[in-house]
């Protein structure tokens, strides 16, 4: 048997191996911060952003997860990078309806998409995100 | 692939989808795959023998009814409780619900204790904790020696406290496959007047002869873990005790005489009255030709098989450096058996498993609290049956090392 393991792709191990901006240390009070967790498995990530002049100017979260969830923040933190408030609001939109087949994601997201075939995955995928979701709904 | 014995060969064979399948099944703690047997019962009772029970004069009707009540029988014989003391009910699940709200709840009072072990799945703990927030009494925690199953000597002297009611605990934990000591226990919750609850949804396979035994005042199952079918569940209560309680459902076939305004209504006699709506014809079928298949199993060999493929799993994964057993080595004969990987997540490990069509189960196995006492979120289970291989084992390994692979 040879297992194509299409879910973990490279992009995507690459950033739970390596995941971007991940902190130990708790966010300023500076920052925007929002958590997500999922008791059913214990994964537990916040995410923290930085507004200056109307763009993140930092962005970063902690905590634990699955490699999905992991990745999927880390992917989060590296595209909000730079954003505006309404650009954020427009990647969580699509993100936050990434199911609907006609959905596309941005580029740096593309990995993600794998999980879509992956139905029970996506609660992992997407609790950083909610976490976004909160910050926007909140500032 | 590992040759199999002649015995554990045609054991396989009697189950069409584990012969068929590429599959690992390593889920059977969550729920067994048929055999043969079963699934020829349910046929034939669905294009042979249907009919209302208890419903029909004719002579197909005549015929379910008896066939349907054969089973009770089955089951009162199987567990040594009387016919009329057994009540079909769709799951383990909802025989606990029952026997929280209808025998429970109305005795229960401020101040009293109820106690449930920590290594019980939520079915066995949430209907307690309900009725102790109903009724202001308190849920009070058994700890159970992994490696003896007894309670401590400090805990036995609580449980005897005049406050006790109620004792509701599992015959064998669906994650680290412990088994409770039950004996003593019974005896000091009956010796201060309370009764006793055994939840045999894990064990009643192999324990059946020893949880007939016991004392128990309720004794209860599913199905589906049996080898039979879904949505068929068991509740063997105590006459004495079924006298005391309501319905928890009411509607057909469960009423002599529907009162007028305020005239209460007369409820069938037991165990009907606690049988409200069409009873579940084809799933009885299903269970009785489960318990038959299971009662023509020799016990000594299934219990053997069940030891020999517990114990390879579970020495098997322990030679691996990053796995934490969480199934003690003495429990591993129920082949049920979990672990965690200290450093890959257990969704990613099962993840894994499921590409190499290894079917384990990751997450908390409905046992929330006994999670939390292990101070972890979340283990992965490995569960054997009377169908499980050593090749099914050699393929869950494989899988791990392709995770370790992959993640490390």
């Amino acid at each position: 048997m040879s297992p194509d393991n299409a879910l973990y792709k490279e992009a995507l191990l690459d950033h739970y191996k390596n995941p971007r901006n991940h902190r130990k240390e708790p966010f300023e009070s500076s920052y925007l911060v929002a958590r997500g967790r999922n008791p059913r498995c214990g994964d537990d990530v916040e995410v923290g952003l930085l507004i200056e002049n109307g763009q993140v100017s930092d962005s970063g979260f902690r905590g634990r997860g699955c490699s999905i969830c992991i990745a999927s923040t880390s992917m989060l933190v590296e595209t909000a990078a730079g954003s505006t408030m309404d650009e954020l609001k427009q990647l969580y939109g699509q993100v936050a309806s990434w199911g609907e087949a006609s959905t596309d994601l941005p580029n740096t997201l593309e990995a993600l998409d794998a999980v879509r075939s992956s139905p029970s995955r996506k609660k992992c995928a997407m609790l950083g995100w909610n976490a976004l979701g909160e910050i926007l709904d909140s500032s | 692939m590992t040759s199999l014995s002649g015995a554990q060969a045609n054991l396989r064979n009697l189950f069409p989808r584990i012969r068929a399948s590429e599959t690992a099944y390593l889920d059977s703690a969550a729920t067994t795959h048929k055999p043969e047997s079963v699934i020829t019962a349910m046929q034939r009772a669905a294009v042979e023998g249907y009919a209302p029970v208890h419903r029909g004069l004719y002579a197909e009707a005549e015929s379910a009814s008896s066939a349907y009540e054969a089973v009770r029988e089955q089951c009162g014989n199987l567990l040594r409780f009387k016919p009329q003391e057994i009540v079909f009910t769709r799951s383990a699940t909802e025989s606990i619900n029952a026997v929280a709200q209808s025998f429970l709840t109305p005795q229960l009072n401020p101040g009293d204790w109820v106690w449930v072990s920590e290594l019980e799945h939520h079915a066995n703990y949430l209907p307690w904790q309900r009725a102790c927030q109903a009724s202001g009494a308190e849920l009070r925690v058994l700890k159970i020696n992994y490696e003896t199953g007894a309670a401590s000597a400090e805990q036995i002297e609580e449980l005897a406290d005049s406050r006790t009611r109620m004792l509701a605990i599992t015959g064998q934990s669906n994650v680290v496959g412990v088994m409770p000591q039950l004996e003593p226990l019974i005896q000091v919750a009956h010796a201060v007047g309370a009764a006793v609850l055994v939840d045999a949804a894990q064990c009643l396979t192999h324990q059946a002869s020893e949880l007939a035994r016991l004392d128990a005042d309720f004794i209860v199952f599913s199905g589906h873990k049996v080898f039979g079918p879904t949505g068929i569940g068991v509740l063997a209560a105590r006459y004495h005790h079924l006298e005391q309680m309501e319905p928890w459902l009411v509607g057909g076939g469960m009423v002599d005489w529907v009162g007028e305004g305020a005239a209460k209504s007369e409820w069938s006699d037991i165990p009907a009255r606690f049988e409200a709506g069409s009873p579940n014809y084809i799933g009885v079928i299903g269970l009785g030709a489960a318990l038959d298949f299971v009662q023509k199993l020799p016990e000594r060999e299934v219990a053997e098989h069940l030891l020999r493929i517990g114990s390879y799993a579970h020495h098997t994964l322990s030679q691996l450096p990053n796995i934490r057993m969480l199934t003690p080595a003495s429990a591993a004969a129920t082949g049920v058996i979990s672990f965690i990987h200290e450093r890959i997540h257990p969704h990613d490990l099962g993840q894994v498993c499921a590409d190499h069509a290894v079917a384990v189960r990751a997450g908390h196995h409905c046992a929330q609290p006994l999670m939390a006492s292990l101070d972890i979120p979340a283990c992965l289970r490995a569960s054997c049956s009377i169908y499980t291989s050593r090749a099914d084992i050699n393929r869950l390994m494989q899988a791990l090392e392709h995770a370790e692979r992959l993640f490390l």
